[in-house]
């Protein structure tokens, strides 16, 4: 007992003789020399982290030099307007007067201190400020509470760019997961936390307090090596740092390992050594723990020493635990939940008011996109129209093509017509004239009684009224022809004798020809098989397709003969056939020349509306493309070519008959 | 005399047989027809020196009758039969085309038999 008080004597000396003393003023000397280069420093973000180098200094071993601190730090944010540098005085006050024992103002403080984090927007001030607030629930054993602000804060630090803002939140999960026996992650946030602290400052002021966790979770894990290791790391660190504090909590850890390891002795002194450590300091709360500790254990063996912890204990508890202070406490939590929840009410407003103002500003995108495409649908209605409108214009344009086409053919006509009407036309004069000269005559004969001769001249009238009658018709049918000709086609098939038709247009075309080009000529061939008779065909129609296959045969054989004549003496007779036949129940009409044939790289084209090889102005382009739809679309028929280059080409009509 | 008529329609036989009854039936003219100038050409070279006078229409098809003119002009000299030409189109170009080939008459259609009638005699 002796050697005990002589024991305890020499601690008290220690700790609160000058020894303590001089740290205190080294130490407020340290904190007023990093005070001076906050209060130099005008970047807010930079003063942050100075502010946080008070922290390395001794400065929690005594919570009245912290609040002094407190005092000096929140004069230089005010007059700077620094509200970061007030939100960390304000988390010092609220770390001091927790350390102090008062909860009630270190809560409240650290209230203030959270709302200007909040203000500041800088989330590496606002984990801090949730770090330091976290104490208070963790001191009080309100582990759900603490471990949501750790965590809060260890996400704010990483998310934030004062990145060892991470292990103060990583230290102090590891104890409260210790608390809750979550031994797994209270040793890897131990561990972690002391690497980081190592690896980013060099040092841990706080190392006895990451050791005492860790041995913790090693001791209730029953790794006692590993945990009795780690105890003396945290007391020697304690010891290092002459922490009070850290001593005490790393004694009463000791001993709590020694009652899971049912050591009573060596837990009776560890904890006894607790209290002894915080006896008549600023930490006598701390004793509540050892105090509980050792009654529990004296309870039913050592009554004295029962009632002299129990009164400790009474003491320690009191101060710290009383039950206005609870209720004070329990009521500044509620508050400052309602706060936070109004805060995340708000939140949630102003991300649905962003989430409004992003639909309305997607509905308004839409509708600008909406009004571009109706545009550009409207503009290429516009288009469209007048394309339908210049498509109306080339079809009107072509069918006037096609009818010049037909009337440029009839001009071709107009001549050679002439000449067949004034050829039957002069035989009808002039028969009709030796006519009349005959029944003169035969009068004469008459009158002479001579009767062989009246008979004679009776038989040349009759032949001569055939041939007016002859002749006649054959006027007739050519008016009638180049009136068909020039008509549109009634449409309607009629039986018609297609040797006849073809021969009319033969000699239309040469004729037509004839008259235009005097120079012209060329041999009529036909070859007509009479058995074909009439077929049903529309007459206008297939004569149009006849004279133009004609009509470019002459054109053919005449080109061949300019250029051998102008070139050569070579003898060429331009010759043209037109031949008919019936076979295998069609009938074909073919239209040969012997003129130089199609080349062929134009046999594909000669079909083609407006294809054509004459020089320009001579041709529409669009005779053998009407033909051919006449002989496919209108008969049902084929329009085929054959051709040899320099031997001449052959068109032929098959027509179902 | 002997007159060689030379045209594609063939019912100009017939025609001229009757315009020159008479002298067909005197003995005083005499026709032949050929219905080409290929056929004419071919009637000339069988009966060289028969035809005196040749009346040729101009559009034919084949030879046409400016270039049987041609032929007979260039050869046959001993003595190159007189040639008529009788065309529809009474234009100046076949006129002084003919005129050039030697052609010693010209007649447009419709032929004016009587006129033509008036010619051969004063021929004859």
């Amino acid at each position: 007992m002796k050697k005990l008080g002589i024991h305890i004597c020499f601690l008290l000396c220690f700790f609160s003789g000058f020894g303590q003393d001089e740290i205190i003023q080294s130490t407020r000397q340290e904190v007023d020399s990093i005070l001076q280069l906050v209060e130099a420093e005008k970047d807010p973000a930079k003063r942050f982290e100075l502010i946080l180098d008070i922290y390395d200094t001794r400065v929690e071993g005594y919570p009245l030099l912290i609040l002094e601190t407190f005092q000096k730090l929140l004069l230089i944010a005010q007059k700077s307007k620094d509200i970061i540098a007030e939100s960390n005085a304000y988390s010092l006050a609220g770390q001091g007067y927790r350390l102090s024992g008062d909860h009630i103002k270190g809560l409240d403080y650290h209230h203030k201190a959270i709302v200007l984090a909040e203000k500041s927007r800088n989330i590496s001030v606002l984990s801090w400020a949730q770090n330091q607030i976290g104490h208070i629930y963790k001191d009080r054993g309100e582990n759900e509470k603490a471990l949501n602000l750790y965590t809060a804060a260890k996400q704010n630090a990483s998310a934030g760019k004062v990145k060892i803002l991470e292990v103060w939140p990583m230290m102090n999960l590891a104890a409260v997961f210790l608390a809750t026996n979550q031994l797994d992650s209270s040793l890897f946030y131990g561990k972690l936390a002391y690497e980081k602290t190592v690896a980013l400052r060099g040092f841990a002021t706080q190392s006895s307090y990451i050791f005492s966790n860790i041995a913790g979770a090693y001791s209730k894990m029953g790794d006692n090596p590993k945990a009795l290791e780690y105890y003396n790391k945290a007391i020697n660190s304690a010891d290092e740092n002459h922490s009070v504090r850290y001593r005490a909590m790393a004694y009463q850890a000791f001993a709590e390992h020694f009652q899971r390891s049912r050591q009573t002795d060596s837990c009776i002194l560890y904890a006894k050594k607790a209290i002894d450590v915080v006896h008549n300091s600023v930490f006598s709360y701390l004793a509540i723990k050892p105090s509980k500790l050792l009654t529990d254990i004296y309870e039913n063996s050592n009554a004295d020493s029962t009632i002299k912890y129990l009164k400790i204990y009474k003491a320690a508890n009191d101060s710290l635990n009383n039950t206005r202070a609870n209720q004070q406490l329990q009521m500044m939590t509620f508050e400052e939940d309602q706060r936070q929840r109004d805060i995340a009410a708000e939140k949630i407003n102003y991300q649905n008011k962003i989430r409004t103002n992003l639909l309305l500003a997607a509905i308004g995108v839409f509708l600008i996109i909406g009004l571009i495409l109706y545009q550009n649908n409207r503009q290429k209605q516009k288009a469209n129209k007048i394309l339908e409108a210049t498509l109306d214009n080339l079809k009107s344009t072509q069918s006037q093509l096609v009818q010049s086409e037909k009337m440029a053919s009839l001009g071709e006509l107009t001549a050679g017509i002439a000449h067949e009407i004034q050829n039957p036309l002069n035989f009808v004069n002039n028969f009709s004239e030796v006519s009349a000269e005959l029944v003169k005559e035969m009068v004469e004969e008459m009158d002479k009684g001579n009767k062989d001769e009246v008979k004679a001249i009776a038989n040349d009238l009759v032949q001569n009224l055939e041939k007016i009658n002859h002749h006649g018709k054959r006027a007739d049918g050519i008016v009638k022809g180049m009136l068909q000709h020039s008509r549109s086609g009634s449409g309607i098939k009629e039986p018609t004798n297609i040797n006849a038709l073809a021969d009319e247009y033969l000699r239309l075309a040469y004729h037509g020809l004839r008259a235009k080009d005097k120079s012209f000529n060329a041999a009529m061939k036909t070859d007509f098989d009479d058995s074909i008779g009439n077929i049903n065909i529309l007459p206008q129609d297939m004569g149009r397709v006849i004279l133009n296959l004609i009509t470019n045969a002459f054109y053919a054989v005449n080109e061949k003969k300019k250029t051998l004549t102008a070139t050569t003496s070579a003898v060429y007779e331009p010759a043209v056939t037109v031949s008919t036949k019936r076979k295998e129940g069609k009938v074909m009409i073919s239209v040969t020349d012997n003129g130089n044939g199609i080349p062929k790289k134009v046999i594909e084209k000669i079909f083609q509306p407006f294809f054509t090889t004459k020089p320009t102005g001579q041709g529409t382009g669009l005779g053998l493309s009407m033909s051919y739809d006449i002989v496919t679309k209108g008969h049902g028929g084929e329009l085929k070519v054959e051709t040899k280059e320099n031997e001449g080409a052959t068109f032929i009509i098959s027509l179902p008959a | 005399m002997k007159i060689l008529v030379v045209d594609d329609e063939t019912d100009v036989q017939v025609l001229f047989e009757q315009r020159f009854r008479k002298e067909i039936k005197s003995g005083e003219m005499q026709f032949v027809f050929a219905f080409s100038g290929e056929e004419a050409l071919t009637y000339l070279n069988a009966h060289e020196q028969e035809a005196v006078l040749i009346l040729s229409d101009i559009n034919m098809p084949g030879m046409s009758g400016l270039e049987l003119l041609d032929h007979i002009k260039q050869k046959y000299h001993k003595p190159p039969p007189l040639v008529m030409m009788i065309t529809a189109y009474g234009d100046a170009e076949n006129f002084n085309t003919a005129k050039e080939l030697g052609a010693d008459d010209f007649l447009t259609k419709p032929v004016d038999f009587n006129q033509l009638r008036e010619k051969l005699k004063t021929i004859n």
